[in-house]
């Protein structure tokens, strides 16, 4: 084991794949000479060359279409948008092209691309179009497969899996996360899709936290024994496809379930998990399923604003007050 | 492979059973087809037969407990198998709401229902498991006072004595307490009556108990929703009777030993009372919660004195048959209700029914409807009395009809009209109906 950051993990996925592969090119802005906004694809051109680490103009349509392009044609390309926000600019190539093309040729085309982009972030103070958490977006689309990892470990490990995936993947990491630190094993090993992680095990309520959040949520489990309240909480890893099962037998041990996310409550993909734990889990249920999510709000730029609009682990721990009535 | 015996259902608006009797024993040898148990429901008495050959492992409803349709009742398995531990009974299953029967929609409307615990699933599915009434548990502990699965924690290792809220209350406030008192209501339940009972216990109490169940219970359930919520009015008036009574002396037959089969006036009426209802077909109606239901088929229940109680099978399609094929089959439906035989389609179908007290000499009465019927025809004793005809008095043969009808659903003036016809059949029956005895009018 090694304890290396977030965004080294994903690096290090990265470089170990392109070693692997030959067909796996990397493309984006301002990830070669600059590696990227966020550093994460940094030393990766020097490694690699131009014809596989490809710096693009300012176009994240392109981008995608690019991507999509390279897959159908027999590459295994992994596309960076620089901000989740800008991923609306790329709608049209992911939603009705890659995500439907496997499908629409009966399977003789297929597109094992993935895109990753940074969501969420508040608390950097970049404001209503630079923090936006849009997963629910893209779980809403068949034919798309959707990771958020929380931690080092599984970042790397399930980002060897997306590329190794036959599909299109989005893969969505987190601007506040890309420092942390975690275990990371030195030997080869991936995470299947599709899996999710109990990060704490607790008697009294699941919490089903996605990305950053799991962090808060583990914060709070904390914070909470000194009440004598005991959390599980569950990292979903994958969002499509959804590890219900390990969720559910979570809430049937423990009677409660509370989901957290960043992006807004409304329409959230908190929203589909509370509903797949009453239909599978509603007979375990001690109260109906509790959301912590993010304010209905376009992110304030404000700092105290901006603070109010995600959850904290003082309201996470809120909302598991409320769901237990302790 | 263990074999699972499971409640059956035995009747569309059968929601429970009750195990009025084991057969067999824990332990017994028993072969496809026997009778494991007699199975008792709110009308009738059937038997349970097993669904395969084995020995009985478990059996898990006591004698006089009821339990849902399709619940586990007992367990055969082959010699030799194991089958342990105990499997808990199952509870009820989740409840139809098409299916509600009149006693549950009682019990739901009563004040106490009106209190009822917020319960969580996790408690509910617990309880059902383990037999624990929620009422028991005096609050939850989950958010808003909901009952959770932990507020059940211990509920079922010194299971409380079930009562009823009424007799909680009455027990609080008599200060008795309630594991001394001996349950005589469904299922053992504790009752207001046992505590005033247990209350008392200085001596055998002044009077014997009849517990309010099956058909006595069916029927203090009904006729307390008729008085309840029918807008009952009861109309009268006195028919010649005298062509009727000539007309059953001649669809009369005697046989080789001379001896005569009479038809009953019964048969007669339910054949005048359902071409009346067709003329009439306001009367033949049933009101279900907000719906007045004009029913197209004229099924006529009549009302049998049984030693179980009253019981009103009905003759389907009445209006489409002839006396004597009325006759016949009132013969076969009176039979079984008085053997405590009756199918449970025997006693479905009602659209109106008939009541006749005339064999106990009985001029006239009021009679009360059969929910959700709209009408309840009264028929006293049919006897010489003076009438007038013309200046003079002459001695007729008369009965005194009496139709009580539920104002909702159809007012006083048609309600009069239908008894008016009925008058006229009854007065002149084969001039109206033709032949009423040979062949289907």
């Amino acid at each position: 084991m090694s304890l290396i950051s977030y965004s080294q993990a994903i690096r290090d996925a990265l470089r170990e794949e392109m070693r692997r592969d030959p067909t796996l090119i990397l493309i984006g802005e301002d990830i070669g000479t600059h590696g990227g906004a966020f550093g994460v694809t940094r030393g990766l051109l020097a490694e690699f060359g131009q014809a596989r680490v490809i710096d693009t103009p300012i176009s994240e349509a392109a981008i995608a279409g690019a991507a999509v392009g390279a897959s159908v044609a027999g590459l295994r390309p992994v596309a960076e948008i620089m901000y989740m926000d800008f991923i609306t600019l790329a709608m049209d190539q992911i939603v009705n092209q890659a995500a439907k093309m496997r499908y629409m040729f009966g399977g003789k085309a297929h597109v094992p691309m993935v895109i990753r982009t940074p969501g969420g972030g508040a608390g950097r103070g970049n404001a209503a179009q630079h923090m936006q958490s849009l997963e629910a977006w893209f779980c809403h689309v068949p034919g798309l497969k959707v990771i958020m990892p929380s931690t080092p470990h599984d970042a790397k490990g399930l980002l060897k899996s997306a590329i190794r995936d036959d599909n299109p993947v989005i893969f969505i990491e987190h601007k506040l996360l890309y420092a942390i630190k975690g275990e990371v094993p030195e030997t080869e090993y991936t995470i299947p899709i599709g899996s999710a992680d109990i990060k704490r095990h607790g008697t009294d309520a699941t919490v089903v936290a996605t990305s950053r959040m799991v962090h808060h949520a583990l914060q709070t489990a904390e914070a909470l024994t000194a009440d004598g309240i005991s959390i599980e909480v569950v990292d979903p890893r994958t969002l499509v496809p959804l590890d219900i099962e390990l969720i559910c037998e979570s809430v049937r041990r423990t009677h409660a379930a509370v989901v957290v996310h960043e992006a807004p409550r409304r329409g959230g993909y908190g929203a589909e998990i509370a509903a797949q734990i009453q239909s599978e889990a509603f007979d375990w249920l001690d109260a109906p399923v509790g959301r912590v999510c993010g304010a209905d709000v376009p992110i304030p730029f404000a700092r105290s604003l901006e603070a109010a609009a995600i959850p904290s682990p003082e309201s996470i721990a809120a909302g598991v007050r409320d769901t237990l009535g302790r | 492979m263990a074999i699972e015996v499971r409640m059956p259902q035995l009747g569309l608006t059968m929601d429970e059973g009750q195990i009025a009797r084991w057969m067999v024993a824990v332990g017994d040898k028993v072969r496809q087809g026997q009778p494991l148990a007699e199975i008792q429901t709110d009308k009738i008495t059937a038997e349970l037969e097993s669904p395969g050959e084995g020995i009985i492992r478990h059996i898990l409803v006591k004698e006089g407990d009821s339990c849902a349709v399709a619940g586990l009742v007992a367990v055969i398995t082959a010699p030799g198998e194991d089958y342990s531990p105990a499997p808990a009974q199952e509870g009820p299953l989740p409840p139809r709401a098409a299916r509600s029967t009149l006693a549950t929609r009682m019990a739901e409307e009563s004040p106490s229902a009106a209190g009822r615990h917020r319960a969580s699933p996790n408690a509910r599915r617990l309880a059902r498991n383990q037999g624990i009434n929620l009422d028991r548990i005096a609050a939850g502990s989950g958010a808003g006072g909901r009952i959770v699965g932990s507020d059940l924690k211990g509920a079922s290792d010194t299971p409380p004595a079930k009562a009823t809220p009424l007799a909680r209350r009455v027990a609080a406030a008599a200060g008795v307490d309630l594991d001394r008192v001996p349950g005589s209501g469904k299922g053992g339940q504790i009752t207001r009556e046992d505590i005033e009972r247990a209350q008392a216990a200085s001596g055998p109490p002044p009077f014997e108990v009849i517990p309010l169940t099956g058909v006595r219970g069916v029927i203090a359930a009904r006729m307390a929703d008729s008085a309840h919520s029918a807008a009952a009015v009861t109309l009268t008036t006195e028919a010649d009777a005298t062509e009727l009574a000539g007309l059953r002396d001649r669809l009369s037959t005697r046989d080789a030993e001379g001896a005569e089969a009479r038809v009953p006036f019964d048969a007669i009426l339910v054949k005048l009372v359902s071409a009346a209802l067709r003329d009439h077909v306001n009367l033949n109606a049933r009101l279900i919660e907000n719906e007045i239901h004009v029913m197209k088929d004229v099924n006529i229940a009549v009302a049998v004195d049984t030693q179980r109680g009253l019981l009103s099978p009905v003759v389907k399609r009445a209006d489409t048959k002839s006396i004597l094929q009325i006759a016949d089959e009132l013969a076969t439906l009176v039979g079984r209700a008085r053997s405590g035989k009756s199918q449970p389609e025997d006693l479905e179908g009602g659209t109106f029914t008939i009541t006749n007290l005339g064999m106990h000499e009985i001029d006239a009465f009021t009679p009360i409807i059969n929910p959700p019927q709209c009408g309840v025809l009264g028929v006293g004793r049919i006897c010489p009395r003076p009438v007038v005809t013309g200046d003079s008095l002459a001695i007729r043969q008369t009965v005194w009809l009496s139709l009580t009808f539920d104002h909702r659903m159809v007012d006083g003036a048609p309600a009069a009209r239908f008894l008016q016809c009925v008058k006229r059949f009854v007065e002149n029956p084969e001039e109206q109906l033709g032949p009423l005895g040979k062949a289907a009018v």
